[in-house]
């Protein structure tokens, strides 16, 4: 009887690589490090508010926020499958200290050492009353949770407030810049240029590689990738801040309507209000003002929606529309038919305009403003019967 | 005519009672019943008796019984026996005790799990208690995928799902995990092969986690009548298991009917088409409005079945509403609707395929026509189940195509009625099959020094074998993960091996289309370049064959020829595993094998005459394949007494004897085993015939055949013995033109002598 190991080499297609002896590893502590960067890397961290928070993340936040009670968090992984053997393998913290901000990097030089690492992090998870990421919610915390899970630790631990910057950032930057990961909302907003960076997809046989060799020095480049990312992760979140809660600041006007767009969704009205105001005068006005008359028409101020969409009528902003809504704001809020009918065959008129491409969406439009025609003239003769 | 004046009629008819081989009268039985046990939630009992059951069948009492004592179980009754309850009824009274126990349910196939769930809705809706069931699988939405994790007491799903989705994730099951008391796996007998030795490994993989964390789920498993219910149940799950047997369910008058269509071809044994034959039974019984349901073999063929029912019923607006065709391929709603129109009588004939044939509840009908024998006993008797569900009279009349194993059953009526022969073998332990799950359970909980997975004794070497090659880390007395994909994602339960080739239709340039799968060992013999490709009964020739890609193009041709690969197997002995001599003195071995084979050539053979029209060349690497068979060596005494030609001709007529009778009695498909006879085999240097599973690894089929090789001869004997044929046909020891003029009486000799019978020399 041929033996078993022998049996398993043979149903390989191709012989087994000769593996390398698991090499022991003389280190039996956590690899941890610290470096310090001056607090001038960050600006307008005072306009920091729980409500400013709010308006940003949604959800509560305590009472009072601090830059000193945030821990930025970002986490090197051997893998993105998201399964429960994906280990996050270095760990990178950032936080302000006295000192300036710090950023902690530890990484565990084989497998035995995560329950270590992962006491580490408990410890600091408990000083910080708010965590922020990049994609945190959907990846870094539920692998961390996962880690705690396996390794019999409580998850109590996790800061129960979470500002991930992912989904404000796209919200605001994705008409303008269109790719929203981190390295892409770096170099064009913060201006940072990275030189030799690891790229992501690396990482994980980088890891394997050195748990093979030992060779520890090209792991340097995953935690200097790291160390960029937590740097700019704090620096992102402060200039998001700064941006939502100074709006006229912003210059760049796509972002203006976006941010108006966001808190909008938020429920952040008077900010959103706001915002879209600011957009008069720019490429953004029409969209703006759209918004804004039908918030007006859903707060009942009539007068005001028909004003904001006389103007986009005067400027050509989407004036179809404009005829269309006016119509139906005559029609149904206003009472007054004349007009709706004179809006609707304004719109009709428009329509007809032969340079006009005209597909399904075209031709629904003209088909319900047909329909609203007819039925105008059909309340404006039954009214001129009645006496 | 009801359904008694038309059986009478039929007994008079003398051109229908001339092609039936048999008929079978199982007399109406009364139910056996047990009150409600004292134990049972007061809640429970008011449900039932809302719906008018006030005792529970015997079987169902014991299983409760067994539940209460923490056995683990498996129920062994019939289709219609109110099996559900089984399970139904411990779970619910656990959940009710304790509103934080979960259970797991798994189904072999969709269709069948949302049945399932929709009856356990009714019962909860009834209880009125926040228990929740829910379905996950592919169909599942994401956003109620959470809701399911966090608060679903009851997950029905299936063994993929399991093994893909829930168990590498497990940390998002926390809560099923930790508070699991029930695992229900119902229609174990569809386990079987590969599948089957793939779910025990997914179970061995959940009882691990399990473990992890401080859960001891108990198992309730349901299988249709097969010989070994309780062998399998404990292969499956690794547990003890008590049976529950004992039908208490009250049954109707059945009649089971085998109808043999008449001979159109003597010589060659061909038999008028059994599609012909069933549309004419179907049509008398659609005549009588006598709810029926016609089971077909693929899909093509529900759809001709369908077609051709539906214009003998046209009304004058050209609709048929009542024929409706049921298959794998259609919507959910569609399905959803069919099954509607059945309960509600609406509907009075159904063509499907075996989608019907698993538990799903479709209401009353009265009688079954199966187009052909679906394969196994344990599956004819679950299609048959799906008529008579009620306590009145129903009919299964099961028309034989001219295949050989049908051939052989519609002859055999004893095979068929006698206790199961039918043996469900899985082999958990097939190396290739325990690897894959060993990494997948690896991913999943780092193994310490000194476990074992499920048991297996080899698992040290085992993960000695995946640090080797860099899949697992071990250090410090633990092995973990060091790879940076899931290990499940590549692993298909349904194949032993993960290099499936998908077979590409491209008759249609715009619109390319996958139409099947083939494992890798058949590819050289079926899918060569310019193959003649049978798919649901057309003919496509393969146009291009990529060996790197597993893709095979082919595109639609009629022809009046197939073709024949001429396979140049060589088999290799790793080892001996067993050995034994027959009655006639001859040696059988149990070994490991290794066959390589390597196709050269092909022939392409006229349609209808079998003519040799030419020769083609078939390019192809060897492939070679591990496993395990069994061997019959004939000596040299023996062999000495024929000429070569005549002992040739016995040698092709016994493997081929053994190809057909194999199945049935290791209840798997054809082409799951495969006979072979080498005249002089290089290791034995005598005349010898092989028989070994397809399957890398083997999944006990050998070990079984090896076990029952006596058997096996005996019904080869008895197949050829009573054959109506001259001088051979496909349904016993092969063509005259394969087996020579002399070769159905030098087999039958043969046979004799490795059975010790042969008297007179």
């Amino acid at each position: 009887m041929a033996g078993l190991l022998n049996k398993l080499r043979m149903m390989d297609a191709a012989p087994a690589r000769p593996a390398p002896a698991a090499r022991p590893q003389e280190q039996r502590k956590v690899y941890r490090n610290e470096t310090f960067f001056p607090v001038s890397l960050f600006s307008d961290m005072d306009c920091l508010s729980p409500e400013l928070l709010t308006q940003i993340f949604g959800g509560d936040f305590p009472d009072k926020v601090s830059p000193e009670d945030i821990l930025f968090f970002d986490t090197e992984t051997t893998g993105l499958s998201g399964g429960v053997g994906t280990v996050a393998f270095q760990l990178g913290l950032g936080y302000f200290t006295p000192a300036g901000f710090v950023v902690e990097q530890l990484l565990m030089h084989d497998y035995p050492e995560e329950p270590e690492m992962l006491r580490i992090l408990e410890a600091r998870f408990k000083r910080y009353p708010l965590l922020c990421t990049f994609n945190g919610k959907t990846f870094d915390v539920p692998l961390i949770r996962t880690r705690f899970l396996m390794n019999r630790m409580p998850e109590s631990s996790i800061p129960a407030c979470h500002a991930d910057v992912l989904y404000p950032a796209r919200r605001i930057w994705k008409l303008r810049l269109k790719q929203c990961n981190l390295g892409n909302l770096e170099e064009q907003l913060l201006g940072v240029q990275r030189e030799n960076d690891l790229p992501g997809y690396l990482v994980p046989q980088t890891y394997f590689q050195y748990l093979k060799d030992g060779n520890f020095e090209p792991l340097n480049g995953i935690l200097e990738h790291n160390r960029q990312d937590i740097v700019s992760l704090a620096q992102l979140f402060f200039f998001l801040c700064k941006q939502v809660s100074q709006p006229e600041k912003i210059a760049e006007k796509e972002d203006l309507l976006s941010l108006a767009r966001a808190m909008e969704k938020q429920g952040q009205k008077q900010k959103a209000v706001r915002c879209y105001r600011l957009c008069t005068g720019s490429p953004m006005q029409g969209e703006a003002f759209r918004a804004l008359s039908v918030m007006e028409k859903r707060d009942g101020n009539y007068q005001a929606a028909v004003k904001l969409l006389e103007n986009m009528l005067r400027q050509g902003d989407d004036p179809i529309y404009a005829c269309e809504a006016l119509a139906k704001l005559y029609e149904h809020q206003l009472r007054d038919v004349d007009r709706a009918l004179s809006y609707t065959r304004q719109a009709l008129l428009m329509l007809s305009e032969p340079t006009l491409r005209k597909d399904e969406a075209v031709q629904e439009t003209k088909n319900a403003l047909q329909y609203r025609y007819a039925r105008l003239r059909r309340k404006l003769s039954r009214s001129a019967e009645t006496p | 005519m009801n359904l008694d004046q038309l059986l009478s009629s039929l007994r008079q008819n003398k051109s229908f009672m001339d092609c039936v081989t048999h008929w079978r009268t199982l007399p109406a039985t009364d139910g056996s019943y047990a009150d409600f046990p004292a134990s049972m939630d007061q809640r429970i009992q008011k449900v039932l008796e809302k719906r008018g059951i006030f005792r529970l069948y015997s079987h169902q009492a014991e299983a409760f019984r067994l539940a209460e004592e923490k056995k683990d179980f498996v129920v062994v009754t019939p289709t219609a026996s109110g099996k559900t309850l089984c399970y139904n009824l411990p779970v619910l009274s656990a959940i009710l005790k304790n509103p934080d126990a979960r259970a797991l349910y798994l189904f072999p196939t969709k269709a069948l799990s949302a049945d399932q769930v929709s009856g356990l809705y009714d019962m909860i809706t009834a209880l009125d208690m926040d228990i929740k069931a829910y379905t996950y699988d592919g169909d599942t939405q994401a956003v109620a995928r959470k809701a399911i994790r966090q608060t679903g007491h009851i997950v029905v799903t299936n063994p993929d799902m399991l093994h893909a989705n829930m168990l590498p994730h497990h940390t998002k099951w926390v809560k099923l995990f930790e508070n699991l008391e029930y695992i229900v796996i119902d229609e174990i007998h569809t386990y079987r092969g590969v599948f089957g030795s793939h779910l025990a490994n997914v179970l061995r993989r959940l009882k691990r986690l399990c473990d992890f964390y401080g859960s001891h789920p108990r198992f309730i498993l349901c299988s249709a009548t097969i010989q070994n219910p309780v062998e399998l149940a404990q292969a499956l799950t690794g547990r003890e298991i008590a049976p529950v047997t004992g039908n208490g369910a009250p049954m109707g008058e059945r009649h089971f009917i085998f109808y043999n269509p008449p001979v159109v071809n003597k010589q060659l044994g061909i038999r008028k088409g059994a599609v012909n034959e069933t549309l004419s039974v179907a049509s008398m019984l659609l005549r009588n409005h006598i709810p029926t349901i016609v089971f077909a073999k693929s899909r093509v063929q529900v759809e001709v079945l369908t077609r051709r029912m539906k214009d003998a019923t046209k009304d004058a607006y050209g609709f048929s509403p009542r024929v409706r065709g049921y298959r794998g391929g259609y919507l959910p709603s569609e399905r959803r609707d069919i099954e509607r129109g059945l309960r509600a009588g609406e509907v009075d004939m159904v063509v499907s395929t075996n989608a019907l044939e698993l538990g799903i509840d479709i209401g009353s009908l009265n009688a079954c026509v199966l187009c052909g024998y679906p394969g196994t006993i344990a599956s004819t008797w679950q299609q048959a189940g799906r008529a008579g569900r009620r306590k009145d009279t129903a009919v299964t009349i099961l028309v034989a195509t001219s295949a050989a194993l049908d051939q052989y059953v519609i002859e055999h009526p004893d095979y068929f009625f006698g206790a199961s022969p039918e043996n469900a073998l899985v082999a958990p332990n097939n190396l290739y099959i325990l690897l894959s799950h060993l990494k997948c359970s690896a991913y999943e909980l780092p193994f310490q020094d000194g476990e074992l997975f499920g048991g297996v004794a080899d698992t040290p070497e085992c993960l000695e074998y995946l640090t080797e090659n860099n899949i697992l880390r071990h250090l410090d007395g633990k092995y973990y993960w060091m790879e940076e994909d899931l290990p499940s994602g590549e692993i298909s339960l349904r194949s032993a091996t993960s290099e499936n080739f998908v077979i590409i239709d491209i008759t249609n340039p715009a619109h390319h289309r996958v139409i099947g799968e083939m494992d890798r060992f058949t590819v050289p013999m079926l899918l060569h370049e310019n193959a003649i490709y049978m798919h649901e009964a057309k003919q496509y020739q393969v146009e291009k064959l990529d060996f790197d890609a597993c893709k095979a193009f082919i595109r639609a041709v009629d022809v009046d020829y197939y073709t024949d690969a001429d396979m140049n197997v060589s088999l290799h002995i790793l080892d001996d595993l067993d050995s034994r001599a027959t009655k006639g003195g001859v040696d059988v071995t149990l070994g490991e094998l290794r066959v390589s084979t390597i196709v050269k050539i092909f022939k392409k053979m006229k349609l209808d005459t079998h003519e040799n029209l030419g020769f083609g060349q078939v390019m192809l690497p060897q492939t070679d394949m591990h496993t395990v068979g069994m061997w019959w060596t004939i000596p040299d005494s023996l062999a000495a007494r024929y000429s070569n030609d005549e002992l040739q001709g016995a040698l092709v007529g016994v493997a081929n004897l053994l190809g057909i009778v194999a199945p049935l009695y290791l209840m798997c498909s054809p082409r799951d085993i495969r006979v072979i006879y080498q005249v002089k085999a290089p290791i034995t240097d005598k005349p010898t015939i092989f028989l070994y599973d397809s399957f890398p690894g083997g999944v006990g089929l050998s070990e079984k055949a090896f076990s029952m090789q006596e058997l096996l001869l005996e019904q080869a004997l008895q197949v050829v013995q009573q054959c109506g044929c001259e001088d051979g046909c496909p349904g016993c020891v092969g063509p005259v033109v394969e087996v020579g003029g002399n070769g159905k009486k030098t087999t039958e000799a043969v046979l004799k002598e490795l059975l010790g019978l042969w008297q007179d020399f």
